[in-house]
């Protein structure tokens, strides 16, 4: 009795402390001044993908134990993620810098819906981030709304941009898709630099900071005896935000939606024969999509507070084309791992900052040669249990009402 | 100066921007005719020609070369045209040639890093890189008067050296062997095979081409503007991929027409429309997305029927 007890209890601790491992590594990257922690992580890590390598069998364990305690995970997780303010309260450099890697996820899913889920290539997302920050410095300047608004407006003046540029959208793929999203982008900045009521090129000062109902966010967070640096406020907001997003891009991913826009991505003609509305489902993706890359962009300008041209530049819109395709196309978690990745990496190497972007450009390469699917590439759609599920329920509920419910990866 | 003359004086700036644009554009139209990839890292192979000839011009400074400007020109294009001509193989080999079969998006991907990494090597390695660096000039200063038209002597040298370049490489396409040979794999790569066409060599040589190319139009550059800069191949590819992709991709007659008419639509709005000075560009890409819009296969392009 008590032998199972105890065995019931080993696998939740396990999972716990494989977690807690994880965080460790990462928490000590961040805060560890010395560039050889990265070295040393990369030989650890490298070290555990050979031995998982070389032993599948005991990397097929331990994604058993998380399938089966799948409670426990995000309890675990979750518990992390509200931890890191406080492990980061003597940096926070490094909590803003997390909080950046967090705007980049919101935006990254957002363009992952065109690039990774309809296969629509945008190389314009730097461009809609500069019309979500402009919308709402611009609101808030000009006109005084409070944040709570000027953010969503932010998100749907980028929508709204994305529509009418629908047509020429629409009309091209490919790399012609390319040229035109980044004609597109060089547009929008050169545009920006040049108007007297965006500034120019000095661009919004004095923009307030995030408030809501008079508390402000630039006051230290205090929780009981302890005080917390005031990005800690920004922090928590920004993770509720990118925890709805992510949420939403994930039911997407799972319904019927996520299942026609892979349609549209892997063969466009086979989705229109199919009777899939193939300028209907771009036009939706395309402006999702950039709503929350515009939402990302109005928040932005309430964290910083201080918006100009070369902000927005085409290296924006490529970091962000390179998370995406990186972290792992049409795959949530991979994204989010995409961005801590390359938005960490290259402040890391602030130390060596001369050569950073020599680095980071060969380490793109290497990795895209090496892995050109990303590190986490999308599963194919595993229907199995759903044909086990309609062979029960024979006759009584149709296929498609099944495939409607639920499509799981 | 009478309206025709300030049209006049504008086609002639007009086409000196769109010789350097259409130079450049013809290099991304032959990759993608053999490899059938968009290469951006090509700009930056622009930028690298005109640093390798600042290069080689300290060089034989150094060495006391310095003989006569012609003998001065000759050494620098050649030797720059050799070098990154053999840069855009090397790079080819190592970088390009991996993803050529790989989805269109990690190939734009994978040239776009090896840009970054070429251009924040010539700024970290060349001393002071981050600077403009004034750029010799081989050419005569003065100008002329045609009525009120001023034209630079340079601007006029300059210019035939770039239609000598186009007229070369029009000539090595469509005269020669191995121009053939690269005509067939734009065609059909494996076709050409089966015909005994060597399609590593060609690809190569093809590279070879396109980065010469790149390296002349970046030292023209370097003699007009006299001033070049580390990060002048970012624009310099993009506008050369809206010359190629508006005269119609493959096409190497259109990506000419393409430059020049980019060039052209550039001069003419920064002279006639308001504000146009600051927005020449927005115009410029503003065509291009019509363009792309609505004659998507580009001017000289064949329309394309999507087979099923």
């Amino acid at each position: 009795m008590a032998k199972e007890k105890r065995k019931s209890l080993m696998g939740p601790v396990s999972v716990l402390a494989l977690e807690a491992i994880v965080y460790g590594l990462f928490v000590a990257l961040l805060l560890v001044p010395t560039i050889w922690i990265i070295a040393a992580e990369v030989a650890l890590v490298g070290g555990i993908v050979f031995y998982l390598w070389r032993r599948p069998s005991s990397g097929k364990r331990i994604g058993e134990l998380f399938n089966a305690h799948k409670k426990t995970v995000w309890v675990g997780i979750i518990v992390l993620i509200l931890t890191t303010p406080f492990c980061m309260a003597y940096s926070p450099y490094w909590l803003f810098i997390i909080i950046t890697a967090g705007l980049f996820t919101i935006a990254a899913l957002g363009l992952n819906l065109q690039l990774g889920s309809t296969g629509m290539v945008n190389l314009a997302g730097a461009a809609f981030y500069a019309i979500g920050a402009y919308t709402a410095g611009l609101l808030a300047l000009n006109w005084s709304w409070p944040p709570w608004l000027t953010i969503p407006a932010g998100a749907v003046v980028a929508g709204l941009f994305s529509i009418l540029l629908f047509i020429p959208i629409f009309k091209t793929t490919g790399s012609y898709l390319a040229l035109v999203t980044i004609a597109l982008q060089f547009m929008v900045v050169i545009l920006l630099d040049n108007q007297e009521w965006t500034g120019g090129p000095q661009g919004l000062r004095n923009i307030p900071l995030f408030s809501i109902g008079g508390y402000s966010f630039t006051a230290n967070l205090r929780i009981g005896p302890l005080e917390l640096p005031f990005y800690a406020n920004f922090y928590y907001l920004l993770v509720l935000i990118a925890a709805a997003v992510a949420i939403v891009c994930h039911r997407l991913y799972q319904s019927w939606v996520g299942l026609t826009l892979s349609i549209i991505r892997d063969d466009e003609i086979v989705a229109k024969t199919s009777g899939v509305s193939v300028v209907r489902w771009k036009m939706t993706t395309f402006a999702l999509g950039n709503c929350f890359i515009g939402l990302a962009g109005a928040f932005y300008s309430h964290l910083v507070g201080f918006i100009s041209p070369p902000t927005f530049s085409f290296e924006r819109s490529l970091l962000l084309a390179s998370i995406v395709i990186l972290g792992g196309m049409d795959n949530v978690m991979g994204i989010i791992f995409g961005a801590l990745l390359l938005i960490i990496l290259p402040e890391k190497l602030r130390v060596i900052s001369d050569y950073r972007f020599l680095i980071y450009g060969i380490v793109l390469v290497i990795m895209l040669i090496l892995r050109p699917k990303g590190l986490f590439p999308f599963k194919v759609r595993d229907f199995a249990d759903l044909v086990g599920m309609a062979r029960k329920k024979k006759g009584k509920v149709p296929w498609t009402r099944i495939l409607q419910r639920r499509v799981r990866s | 100066m009478s309206a025709l003359e300030v049209l006049a004086q504008q086609v002639i700036n007009g086409l000196m921007l769109g010789m350097m644009y259409s130079i450049v554009g013809v290099g991304f139209t032959l990759y993608f005719g053999v490899l059938d990839i968009i290469n951006f890292s090509h700009g930056e192979f622009y930028m690298l020609g005109a640093f390798i000839a600042l290069i080689l011009n300290s060089i034989a400074g150094a060495a006391g070369w310095s003989v006569s400007p012609i003998f001065m020109l000759i050494y620098i294009f050649l030797g720059s045209m050799i070098l990154t001509g053999a840069v855009g193989v090397v790079t080819q080999r190592l970088c390009v040639r991996p993803v050529s079969k790989a989805p269109m998006l990690i190939s734009l991907l994978v040239t776009l890093g090896l840009g970054i990494a070429i251009r924040e090597a010539v700024r970290i390695f060349y001393p002071r890189g981050a600077d403009p660096k004034h750029f010799p000039t081989f050419l005569p200063t003065d100008s002329f008067k045609l009525g009120h038209v001023i034209i630079r002597y340079d601007s006029l040298i300059i210019f035939g050296m770039g239609v000598v370049s186009i007229v070369l490489t029009s000539l090595v396409i469509n005269r020669t062997k191995i121009g053939s040979a690269i005509r067939a794999v734009a065609q059909d790569g494996e076709a050409a095979m089966m015909m005994g066409v060597d399609l590593d060599r060609t690809v190569d040589i093809t590279f070879f081409i396109g980065s010469v190319l790149a390296a002349v139009a970046g030292i023209m550059n370097g003699l007009y503007y006299r001033t070049i800069m580390f990060n002048m191949g970012g624009m310099a590819g993009v506008i050369g991929f809206s010359a190629a992709v508006m005269g119609g991709l493959g096409n190497v007659y259109g990506a000419i027409v393409g430059g020049m008419l980019f060039g052209l639509l550039e001069t003419f709005c920064a002279a006639v429309l308001p504000f146009g000075a600051e927005n020449k560009r927005v115009f410029a890409f503003l065509v291009v997305i019509l363009f792309m819009t609505f004659k998507p296969t580009g001017i000289l392009g064949e329309k394309v029927y999507e087979r099923v």
